[in-house]
């Protein structure tokens, strides 16, 4: 599937599996977005986000048991792929580049 | 797994998540299910997992695609085709709709009545909470009244425990702008506002700082006196305003329109209790007797802890004060604004409104289910052609579900939109001169989105019944056009036909039940009650606080005597209670200190032109003399059938009779003659009257001559000449009295006739749906017997015959049970039988009527039909 332009939470969702490194499953994913950025996700949306950026080939997934404490399942568990490593820098950089020259103007706001 | 979730949840997520994630999907959602359902209520957890899930379910199911994509539209679709099709109906459409609305509106009246009288906490903020404190004395009986004396025991035990409002109801001059008026103001204490809640329109609420007798004297108003008085000028905070002659600055307006403890009081000023001397009686602090305070308590412990520390209190009132307080106890209670009888009363009428409205309902939805039917059946042969070139019986079922759900929310609406217009009317209402009620029925989010809710799937269960019969109809008419109709109309004439019966039973069973009550209120206002009530006018009166205490006595007999002498007041006096009154007190009495006791005796103290005044016969005797009066002399009047009970066959004059608790020996001066005393329908009820002196507990009463209303007016202005300090309240003639002893007869009569009326124009329109659609069922045949010589009177005749012969069962049924709900009434019919013949004959009279309006004008058409059109008809 051809990855167009990341939108906004993609984007949170491809830098929350980054800062969890081994440890990106789904709940884990949505708690480090609540935390970090003060604001509810639905539980719908991280798993179909997940499901999106692993389709688009900007993450992969493995299954691995889920240790003590959660009956022994499996638990799918997220990282960044090469190709979600470059789009997450192409959308950052392009945000970067577009806040240079308006920088007085928030700090104003 | 899953073992947490419940099941039906399980399976609907099943089918939106795709197998990849499913297992883990729910079995993190499990997971963190049963961690909030440890740590939270079993209604906040049920409430989080149904956000959680519909959170997967949208979110799975719109990222599905393909599948989601077809669902909207088809929706969509069905939702497109439905309003088509009831926009080609619009008179039906909206008659259904209206139908309904009626049913809905009943049910969120009903439903507002019931949450604003039985349910809603007396704190907006605290909610139940915050508790009543209440009294119970030996036999378990709990009153809801302290005295000052027993609130400030109760508020030095609870301090620490629990924060404490006391709140005192109570009648005063107004002044303002140099106009007098009479209204209620609530005495509070510093923490009131801050417990109950009430929110502020300008400036601030009383706080704690208000209720200390150094503080300057200030009060809140009611945001209803600000518009009145003020024309709602914001500047009126800061301006001054006099209570019983007292000044008051006012520091804020409340939106608070009537008391919060009390039902439906209009309530226009809050004053602090520190500064209560200006509004209380003399001598409220330390009379034990003067139990005017609602007293509330927020709990900073647990209720336990608190109902210990208010045992103790019970305790230290029953050693400091042991006559008033032996056996009595002091305890917590829901901080609900209605208590006790008054509660048990209300609840009473609540289930009595809620079976009312849920027939309504029913009569309306009979009419939706009877539309949807018929509407079913005109489509027969278009659904017979759906099945048969492939479309499932779930798209034919989905779309008259649709329509179903949209008739209803287009009732829903409706009923809103009544629901909003009929609050308004809820809030004004006056239910007599002297008493206003204030209700504020409940309108948020909540009411409308439960409107919706209900109305919707009220609709779309309606239409179950039809869409299967029309998928049963459908499919038979793939199979012939004749063994079709054969099926399709025996089903829909049989549930037409009990629908019909239904509605005209229920309609029945209203109209004889307002015919009986408006027979019963006819025959207590013809009651003979024993004196002309024409021209006789009462008012309550008081002496202000302010006023000189000493010389009340010699201010009460003057304002007698100068009421006597107001142009058109033939004669006045006082009297405990005014004629009629519920509230009259009983005694015991005997015939002789070793006779037996006769109970519930009513007694009125009486100034000595009473009789002259009322204008009762004295049968034999002589009246009170002036100085009897003023000495309270061992003398005592009674009417005719106490005399005939304590000494039958002679004499009561000069006999000896013991009275009341005390064993006083009275002597019998004269019999008079029997009247009514404590309600219309009093029958035989022994009575006496006892000599007193006027004074300001008593009621004025005077007899005029002209203008009953300018007499009053005459009185109101001699009151204020009579002494500093002298207060009219409650100025009434006697017919406004007696509307107090007629309301509930008259709130009974008023609700059936028109919940009646009501139901009769349900029926009516029911009804000739129903004939309607009969006719149009047989427009071949009409043609048929038109075409072969039938007159068109015939063709009216037959049809008007047939509807009668359908609606006999529904008229049976109704007669039988209004029969058997009249009997069960029968307490509250004055005058009239539960079997009355004329009210059943207007009622069924009534009914047919509308019978035979309904059943005319389908006929007549189907008497104009042209035989050639109808026979071409398919």
């Amino acid at each position: 599937m051809a990855s167009g332009p990341l939108g906004e939470f993609e984007v949170l969702v491809l830098m929350a599996v980054l800062h969890l490194g081994d440890a990106a499953y789904p709940p884990a994913v949505r708690t480090a977005i609540e935390h970090r950025t003060g604001r509810p996700v639905s539980r719908g949306a991280i798993y179909v986000t997940l499901d999106r950026l692993e389709s688009k080939r900007l993450l992969a997934s493995r299954l691995e048991d889920a240790g003590q404490g959660v009956g022994g399942r499996q638990r799918r568990f997220y990282r960044t792929a090469p190709r979600g490593l470059r789009a997450l820098r192409r959308a950052l950089s392009a945000v970067e580049r577009m806040r240079i020259g308006i920088e007085p103007l928030l700090e104003e706001s | 797994m899953t073992g947490g979730l419940p099941r039906v949840l399980v399976a609907a997520l099943r089918r939106v998540i795709p197998q990849r994630n499913r297992a883990q999907v729910l079995a993190e959602l499990d997971d963190d299910f049963r961690r909030v359902r440890a740590h939270e209520s079993g209604w906040s957890a049920s409430a989080w997992l149904c956000r959680e899930s519909a959170s997967l379910a949208w979110a799975f199911a719109r990222h599905a695609g393909a599948s989601t994509r077809a669902w909207g539209p088809i929706w969509c679709r069905d939702a497109q085709l439905v309003i088509r099709g009831l926009r080609r109906a619009p008179l039906a459409t909206v008659g259904a709709a209206a139908t309904l609305s009626a049913g809905f509106l009943a049910m969120i009246v009903t439903a507002g009545l019931s949450e604003t009288l039985l349910f809603r906490p007396v704190s907006a903020i605290h909610g139940y909470a915050l508790r009543r404190v209440a009294a119970v004395d030996a036999r378990g009986r709990a009153g809801y009244r302290l005295s000052f004396v027993e609130l400030e025991q109760v508020r030095a035990q609870l301090a620490g425990s629990a924060v404490l409002a006391a709140v005192n109801l109570q009648p005063v001059v107004l002044r303002s702008e140099r106009t007098d008026t009479q209204t209620m103001v609530e005495v509070v204490d510093g923490r009131y506002f801050d417990l109950v809640g009430a929110p502020m329109v300008a400036g601030r609420r009383l706080v704690s700082t208000d209720d200390r007798v150094a503080a300057p004297p200030v009060v809140v108003i009611g945001e209803s006196l600000w518009r009145r008085r003020f024309a709602s000028d914001p500047a009126v905070v800061g301006r001054t305003l006099e209570l019983n002659r007292s000044s008051f600055t006012v520091v804020g307006v409340t939106a608070a329109s009537g008391s919060a403890t009390a039902l439906g009081s209009g309530v226009d000023v809050w004053a602090p209790l520190a500064h209560g001397d200006a509004v209380l009686s003399t001598g409220w602090r330390t009379d034990l007797g003067a139990r005017w305070f609602s007293v509330f308590a927020l709990p900073s412990v647990s209720l336990a802890e608190v109902d210990a520390r208010l045992a103790i209190a019970a305790a230290e009132l029953a050693r400091r004060h042991p006559d008033a307080w032996r056996g009595r106890a002091l305890r917590t209670a829901p901080g609900a604004m209605l208590t006790g009888s008054q509660r048990t009363g209300m609840a009473t009428l609540a289930w009595i409104l809620t079976v009312l409205s849920a027939l309504i309902l029913a009569v309306g939805a009979a009419n939706v289910g009877g539309l949807l039917l018929a509407r079913a059946a005109a489509a027969e042969r278009h659904t017979a052609i759906h099945l048969s070139m492939g479309a499932g019986r779930a798209a034919i079922v989905r779309r008259l579900l649709c329509e179903g759900a949209v008739l209803g929310w287009i009732g829903g609406g409706l009923a809103v939109g009544l629901y909003v217009w009929a609050r308004r009317a809820f809030m004004q209402i006056a239910l007599l001169p002297t008493l206003a009620l204030r209700l504020d029925l409940r309108l948020d989010s909540t009411v409308v989105g439960t409107v919706v809710f209900v109305s919707g799937l009220v609709g779309a269960l309606l239409a179950v019944g039809p869409a299967m019969w029309s998928v049963r109809a459908g499919n038979a008419a793939a199979l012939g056009g004749g063994y079709a109709r054969a099926i399709g109309d025996r089903g829909v004439s049989r549930a037409r036909r009990l629908l019909m019966s239904t509605q005209l039973c229920v309609s029945l069973v209203l109209v004889v039940g307002a015919a009986l009550f408006t027979r019963s209120i006819g025959a207590l206002e013809a009651e003979d009650v024993g004196f002309p009530k024409r021209g006789l006018v009462a008012m309550d009166f008081d002496l202000e606080p302010a006023g000189p205490p000493g010389r009340a006595a010699s201010i009460a007999r003057t304002a007698l005597g100068l009421a006597a002498t107001v142009p058109g007041v033939s004669a006045a006096a006082m009297s405990n209670r005014a004629p009629i009154d519920g509230s009259t007190p009983m005694v015991d009495v005997r015939g002789d200190r070793s006779g037996p006791v006769v109970g519930d005796v009513t007694m009125y103290l009486t100034t000595p032109s009473y009789f002259e005044t009322v204008g009762i016969a004295l049968l034999a005797g002589r009246a009170f003399t002036p100085e009897e009066c003023d000495r309270e002399s061992d003398v005592v009047i009674v009417n005719e059938s106490l005399g005939r009970r304590l000494w039958p066959g002679g004499s009561p004059i000069g006999r000896s009779l013991v009275v009341g608790a005390d064993q006083r020996v009275v002597r019998v001066v004269a019999v008079a003659r029997d009247s009514k005393y404590r309600s219309l329908a009093d029958s035989g009820q022994l009575h006496l009257y006892r000599p007193t002196p006027p004074n300001f507990q008593l009621t004025l009463l005077a007899r005029t001559s002209g203008d009953p209303r300018a007499a009053l007016r005459a009185l109101q202005r001699v009151l204020d000449r009579a002494g500093p300090g002298v207060v009219g309240f409650f100025p009434r003639t006697l017919d406004d009295h007696l509307e107090v002893e007629l309301l509930p007869t008259r709130a009974a009569a008023r609700a059936a006739a028109g919940l009646g009326s009501l139901a009769l124009v349900l029926s009516a329109v029911g009804l000739y749906g129903l004939v309607s659609w009969f006719v149009e069922r047989r427009r071949r045949e009409i043609g048929v017997r038109l075409a072969i010589g039938a007159r068109p009177v015939d063709i009216v005749r037959l049809v008007v015959r047939q509807t009668a012969s359908a609606a006999a069962p529904g008229l049976a049924a109704g007669v039988c049970l209004a029969g058997i709900l009249g009997v069960v009434a029968r307490s509250a019919l004055h005058g009239v039988g539960p079997l009355d013949p004329i009210a059943f004959a207007a009622g069924v009279a009534a009914l047919t009527a509308v019978v035979g309006a309904a059943a005319w004008l389908p006929s007549w058409r189907a008497s104009c039909v042209d035989p050639v059109v109808a026979l071409r008809d398919p």
